[in-house]
């Protein structure tokens, strides 16, 4: 792996491999999460698609695009208390410099041609998300556990707050002040690839720091929170502070817990909830590992609430070192597969970035091998939030 | 592009490679051509009607062994096993690093026997009826179908691949048997491989799958567009629909589907003039997109978003299509956007599930993918102006749509 810092907050990293046929780049504006600017950001992140200097309109880029066999997107990530604004493109070698200037083109010379058709867009993204009552229940979840964190602030931003961000005024602020990193995977000369993006995509370099992510939290008492809705599956979110440090060595063994716990389809959940007591289709727990948070989520009938909530509980004081040697290979493996997929090379480099420890996926899959036990892992674990999405089902 | 060996075995199941050097992961599918829509064949005794979700079903019932859970067997070699099931196919796969000759084992053990009690049958439908609750609550699942079934009178592709839960309450073990014995047999089976693997081996070892032979005809099914249009209400916050096309299942398929994708991106890719003048009239947003669906004895095409103005799109559609008909379509329009679907695929081929679930969806279809990635070479202007004069007219479309309740 390359590393190079281009200016101050702007740093290269390229991920070498005769592995793919395309080459993929990330460009991460990292900026802290924060309510006054949640809306104004990802408003930008649909903005930035509607024309640059060169290529006046969506429509001229997107044929750009088509001319260069390369494809163009911007998303908005939340990860940890940090709102990234993404810029993703894929390539063929032979196009990598001419979709280095699109992007940079793109990036440093925007044209904001429909502001309102950015604003539109923005409220219908954020309120489809009733549409996944899955994600709905989880954002909810972590929306009340997290409400005062910078955590529980809403990466789609907030419909209220839509019509008072200024577009230009914003874009100004975030070029300043993001912390810029570049990702590049693929086959490419790291030297050729360094100069292309210095003189395509001169950013200027910003001094700003981050607040580490705070961890620790003790929830006085547990939050139970029941919203009706007319479905026919139930949506279980239950959200537990673990108080591990993200970025010490503990953390590993909490990703091995997690992974006994209710990781997969060998997992005590999945094989107690599902395959035993018949009770749901699916039933998770996943890590939000800035934050030390454990997630559970299960669809169930409203009606079960209780008994499964209670089934989870116990399954949590039991969980057990028994298939620790699975669950460890199972992880590394992942961590090797990840090295298959460009998108997961980088986004795992990211999470480190943002733990404040870069590491590779190779090493992240060391750190678990050398987990020898669980012991102890939760231990100072407690429950913090229970959100229900509750509807149908009751009247069995 | 991504290479694909193909290759008949000597016990009759098709074998496919994709080699994949300097790879980590490895994946094994075993697909069979046997999906939701298959719920009528012709056996030795004749006509046969199933239960409505048996093929999905049977694949939930297919993990299960007499002694062991095979997850488990699975996860103690370091490999994750899945499986979906669709309209035309049944898939079982495991992926991981190493281990790979003990899983392929594994796997043909599982598909090779069928275990079944009344009390884990039992057991499943509570499980299944959950899944198939799950979807319920889903409105883009329920549009999809919504659509499907405003498109096909008849043809089982109109029924959700679960089945609904009164459907599934009557399956029993003998169903489920006729179910295996009728479809899962070497014709039907295709044995996928990808990863940095080595040819000789893989299909020695393939050569071990025990199967049956039995022979079924599957009913085909043609009818007409059963209703224009589909609404229903659901806890959602602004409409979401669907604008559809059907598309004549006589046509080849690889005609069928590269041409469809062709107008389609035409039409509506954000590089269209449609795209544009849509997104500017405050139409559309960025969710507005579309798919191609083909099957051997039926196709569409589905322009979809989320909106209430789904009634002047379909204005706009219109048209569009009839300008492009009256003035004829550019041959440098048909080679860019028949590039960027070949483009699309070839970035997809490097991703090891999908290129392995294309895999299995084209032989359950009977094509290939590279056919399907050659052919959008050869895709000219008059295909295109045939195709969309024929297959995108008024008469073969349908609207579906979600309301706000």
């Amino acid at each position: 792996m390359y590393t190079s810092e281009l200016k101050k907050g702007v740093n290269l990293h390229i991920f070498s491999t005769d592995k793919f046929q395309s080459i993929t780049m990330c460009i991460l504006l990292r900026l802290p999460l924060k309510r006054e600017t949640s809306t104004a950001n990802a408003l930008l992140a649909s903005a930035f698609m509607q024309g640059c200097a060169e290529y006046k309109t969506r429509r001229h880029i997107e044929r750009r695009l088509e001319d260069i066999q390369s494809v163009l997107s911007f998303n908005i990530l939340k990860k940890g208390e940090e709102h990234i604004i993404q810029l993703f493109v894929r390539t063929l070698p032979e196009y990598f410099d001419k979709a280095a200037e699109l992007a940079g083109d793109i990036l440093l010379r925007p044209l904001f041609n429909n502001e309102e058709a950015c604003r539109r867009e923005l409220e219908a993204t954020i309120s489809s998300l009733v549409n996944d009552k899955r994600r709905y229940a989880f954002e909810k979840c972590i929306e009340n556990m997290c409400e005062n964190e910078a955590y529980g602030i809403s990466g789609d931003g907030y419909i209220h707050d839509i019509n008072s961000a200024s577009l230009h005024m914003h874009y100004n602020y975030v070029m300043q002040n993001a912390k810029t990193d570049i990702m590049i995977v693929g086959n490419i000369n790291e030297h050729k690839a360094e100069e292309c993006i210095r003189h395509s995509i001169p950013l200027e370099g910003t001094d700003a720091s981050f607040e580490p992510c705070n961890y620790l939290y003790y929830p006085p008492s547990i939050k139970e929170i029941t919203e009706e809705m007319d479905i026919t599956q139930g949506k279980l979110c239950v959200g537990l502070r673990l108080n591990t440090d993200p970025s010490g060595d503990d953390w590993y063994k909490a990703v091995v817990a997690n992974e006994l716990f209710g990781g997969g389809a060998s997992s005590a959940l999945f094989n107690k909830v599902r395959e035993e007591d018949s009770l749901c289709y699916y039933i998770t727990s996943k890590l939000l590992r800035f934050k030390s948070i454990m997630v559970i989520e299960a669809g169930i009938d409203s009606k079960n609430r209780d008994k499964v909530l209670d089934i989870i509980m116990s399954a949590m004081q039991n969980v057990s070192d028994e298939g620790i040697e699975n669950a460890k290979k199972s992880i590394t493996d992942s961590c090797k597969i990840a090295e298959d997929k460009p998108e997961s090379i980088m986004d795992s480099f990211l999470g480190s970035l943002i733990a404040g420890r870069a590491m590779t996926l190779g090493e992240t899959a060391e750190k678990i091998s050398n987990v020898g036990d669980i012991d102890g892992v939760f231990d100072d674990c407690h429950i913090d939030t229970v959100f229900m999405l509750s509807g149908g089902g009751e009247a069995q | 592009m991504t290479d694909i060996i193909s290759k008949r075995l000597e016990n009759g199941a098709m074998c496919y490679i994709l080699p994949k050097k300097g790879y980590n992961e490895k994946e094994v599918m075993i697909a069979f051509s046997y999906g939701s829509s298959d719920t009528e064949f012709f056996d030795e005794n004749g006509r046969v009607k199933q239960t409505r979700g048996i093929a999905h079903f049977l694949e939930h019932k297919m993990f299960e062994e007499k002694d062991r859970n095979i997850f488990d067997s699975f996860s103690a070699l370091g490999l994750s096993a899945n499986a979906y099931t669709d309209f035309n196919t049944t898939a079982y796969y495991f992926s991981g690093c190493e281990n790979m000759e003990k899983g392929f084992d594994l796997l043909m053990e599982m598909v090779g026997s069928l275990y079944l009690t009344a009390e884990n049958i039992d057991k499943e439908k509570g499980i299944i009826t959950q899944e198939i609750n799950m979807y319920e609550d889903d409105p883009y699942w329920q549009i999809y179908f919504n659509t499907l079934k405003a498109m096909y009178g008849r043809n089982p592709i109109r029924y959700s691949i679960a089945g609904r839960a009164e459907d599934i309450a009557d399956i029993t073990e003998e169903e489920l048997k006729k179910s295996y014995k009728s479809f899962y047999t070497y014709e039907n089976c295709a044995v996928i491989v990808c990863g940095d693997v080595e040819c000789g081996a893989v299909t020695e070892q393939a050569e071990k799958l025990k199967l049956g032979s039995k022979r079924v005809e599957r009913a085909v099914c043609e009818d007409d567009i059963y209703k224009r249009e589909y609404s229903v209400h659901m806890p959602v916050e602004q409409s979401l629909y669907h604008i559809g096309y059907r598309a004549d299942p006589k046509i080849s398929i690889e005609d069928r589907i590269c041409i469809s994708n062709v107008i389609t991106d035409l039409l509506c890719s954000p590089g269209s003039g449609l795209y544009e003048r849509l997104y500017d009239k405050s139409f559309i947003d960025s969710g507005f997109g579309y798919e191609v669906l083909q099957g051997k004895d039926y196709g569409c095409t589905l322009i979809k978003g989320e909106g209430n103005n789904y009634r002047g799109i379909a204005e706009e559609i219109d048209s569009e299509i009839k300008n492009m008909l009256s003035s004829g379509i550019d041959i440098g329009d048909v080679k860019r956007a028949a590039g960027r679907l070949r483009t699309r695929m070839l970035f997809g081929s490097e991703n090891i599930s999908s290129i392995v679930s294309l895999t299995a969806d084209c032989f359950s279809k009977n094509t290939e993918v590279l056919d399907i990635y050659d052919n959008y070479d050869k895709i000219d202007v008059d295909d295109v102006m045939l195709f969309l004069k024929k297959q995108f007219s008024e008469d073969n479309r349908v609207l579906s749509t979600v309301q706000k309740a």
